[in-house]
């Protein structure tokens, strides 16, 4: 077939530009996925098949403890919209759909927002923080996360003076998460921090882990990492953040409020009525160890609780 | 010689013992997920209450005349829930609790989930060893003994599991579901056994 003989282009064969800077992100992406597959000593990353992200900075709260595989964090999830199995929900959630996506921030706040994920991602640096993970069943990781502390983006939106909460909110869609066809939890999953935790530097909004965005058993593409508290309080595929004066009413709080307080921060000396929370099997070993105190960082948090009784405020 | 019931006892016996073969084969390939420690644990006590169930249904639902040849799987499913029951306590002493009785007893002490356990496998293991040959010859067999043993360990049982689940409760009301069923069967067969000489 004979090429057009004149030089004009029509509309419809120039490349649209959301589409030539995907492009140019993928080629970004891929320029340092093939950097990391040819040096993988430098970067310290291996690929997993999720998009690598752009890290600033990397810093340590596990202190030096090697985090766990890939593969067990990968495959091993607590997010009842899918299932309430622990290995079954990375298959089920891999169709999960996470662009686009938009979480709104409103409540109590003088700028409300609805932030498009993308650009979200790219307000503030992202940092890689290793933080261990301790879950309220008794079994722990050690995380490499990746993302940024979550008191700029709260102190952007202006706080109300009234304001003394932050509820956040998943997506509730029951077509894309089979596990909200049924009532196990209250739908849409919610958690809550005291505005002091949530502006504490060790609480992070997370779109990473080991090097990449996240896999979306792991709460893609945005979730809440506190890294003191038991894990149900570390919410996944966040959809609203709201500043409140009253405490949010979270998932677990109705589902069970003589097990599962607002605070949840990780104790060893405070059991969940059923089973001891004294001790944590770390995946990958065979022996438990003894639980920390606010899960090893109670030099950072212990202060935000002083004269508070801890087994009242579970 | 070895009688036919014998022969079927020895392969119910085997067959029981597949889901430990599993275990063993993919604890040694790696394949029993990012806790291996608590898949066993679980595993093996659901097998355990599996098991208790089993040999409760071979001995109630004899009376049935199509269900008659299930009486041999008796003792060999009993055999396989203390079995069971043993690798899962043990699998709980050593990994979780480091063999320290001190700490397991603290652990029971506080909570009633794990008495419930205790109880239902000191009753397994009483049952179990109720049907051993020595022991019938000491002290002879007392059935409605050995039954009541059987329904409160697998009340029991069932409890220690229902306890475990943080919210999805179908599983665990399964089995209570089949223990009512077996309960309620063998009441019912009891009402019609009293009222037939009358």
């Amino acid at each position: 077939m004979p090429q057009d003989e004149d030089d004009e282009i029509t509309a419809s064969e120039i490349t649209p530009k959301e589409v030539y800077l995907n492009r140019r992100e993928f080629m970004a992406a891929s320029a340092a996925a093939a950097a990391a597959a040819a040096f993988p000593e430098l970067s310290g990353a291996e690929s997993h098949g999720n998009t690598p992200l752009k890290i600033e900075k990397r810093s340590d709260y596990a202190e030096k403890e090697p985090p766990t595989t890939y593969k067990d964090a990968a495959g091993y999830n607590n997010f009842y919209e899918f299932s309430t199995g622990k290995e079954d929900v990375a298959a089920l959630s891999k169709d999960l759909r996470v662009r686009p996506w938009t979480v709104s921030l409103e409540g109590l706040i003088k700028k409300p927002k609805v932030y498009d994920i993308d650009s979200l991602i790219k307000m503030f640096p992202l940092e890689e923080r290793i933080y261990r993970m301790r879950c309220v069943e008794g079994w722990s990781m050690v995380i490499p996360w990746v993302g940024f502390a979550l008191d700029g983006l709260i102190k952007l939106s202006e706080p109300d003076s009234k304001a003394k909460f932050v509820e956040f909110t998943t997506l509730h869609d029951p077509a894309q998460m089979p596990g909200q066809r049924r009532e196990v939890l209250q739908w849409p999953y919610v958690e809550g921090l005291r505005l002091d935790e949530a502006l504490h530097p060790l609480t992070i909004l997370s779109m990473g882990m080991y090097g990449e965005t996240l896999p979306n058993q792991n709460g893609a593409p945005l979730r809440l990492v506190v890294p003191w508290k038991y894990g149900f309080k570390s919410i996944k595929s966040i959809v609203k953040i709201r500043l409140t004066e009253q405490m949010p009413i979270t998932s677990w709080m109705q589902a069970g409020p003589s097990e599962y307080g607002f605070y949840a921060n990780v104790n060893p000396e405070v059991d969940h009525p059923r089973w001891s929370q004294a001790r944590e099997r770390r995946v990958g070993e065979f022996m438990k160890r003894k639980t920390l105190m606010f899960n090893g960082y109670a030099g950072q948090v212990a202060s935000l609780y002083s004269g508070m009784d801890l087994r009242k405020n579970f | 010689m070895i009688t036919p019931k014998k022969k079927r006892q020895l392969a119910a016996g085997l067959l029981f013992l597949i889901p430990c073969a599993y275990l063993i084969w993919a604890g040694l390939l790696h394949r029993l997920g990012a806790d291996p420690v608590e898949k066993v644990i679980h595993t093996t006590g659901d097998w355990a209450l599996r098991f208790i169930l089993l040999a409760m249904a071979a001995r109630s639902l004899t009376t049935l005349p199509v269900l008659k040849w299930i009486a041999a799987f008796h003792k060999p499913a009993a055999g396989a829930a203390l079995f069971y029951a043993t690798c899962h306590f043990l699998t709980y002493a050593a990994a979780d609790q480091n063999f320290s009785i001190p700490e397991i007893i603290k652990d029971a002490a506080t909570h009633t989930r794990l008495i419930f356990g205790a109880l239902a496998y000191t009753l397994i293991a009483a049952a179990a060893a109720a049907m051993t040959p020595m022991i019938i010859k000491r002290i002879g067999f007392n059935p409605r003994l050995h039954n009541a043993a059987a329904y409160i360990a697998a009340t029991c049982a069932a409890a220690h599991y229902v306890w475990l689940v943080k919210k999805d409760l179908r599983t665990p009301l399964i089995y209570a579901a089949i223990l009512a069923a077996l309960s309620a069967y063998r009441a019912i067969t009891k009402v019609i056994e009293v009222k037939k000489p009358l």
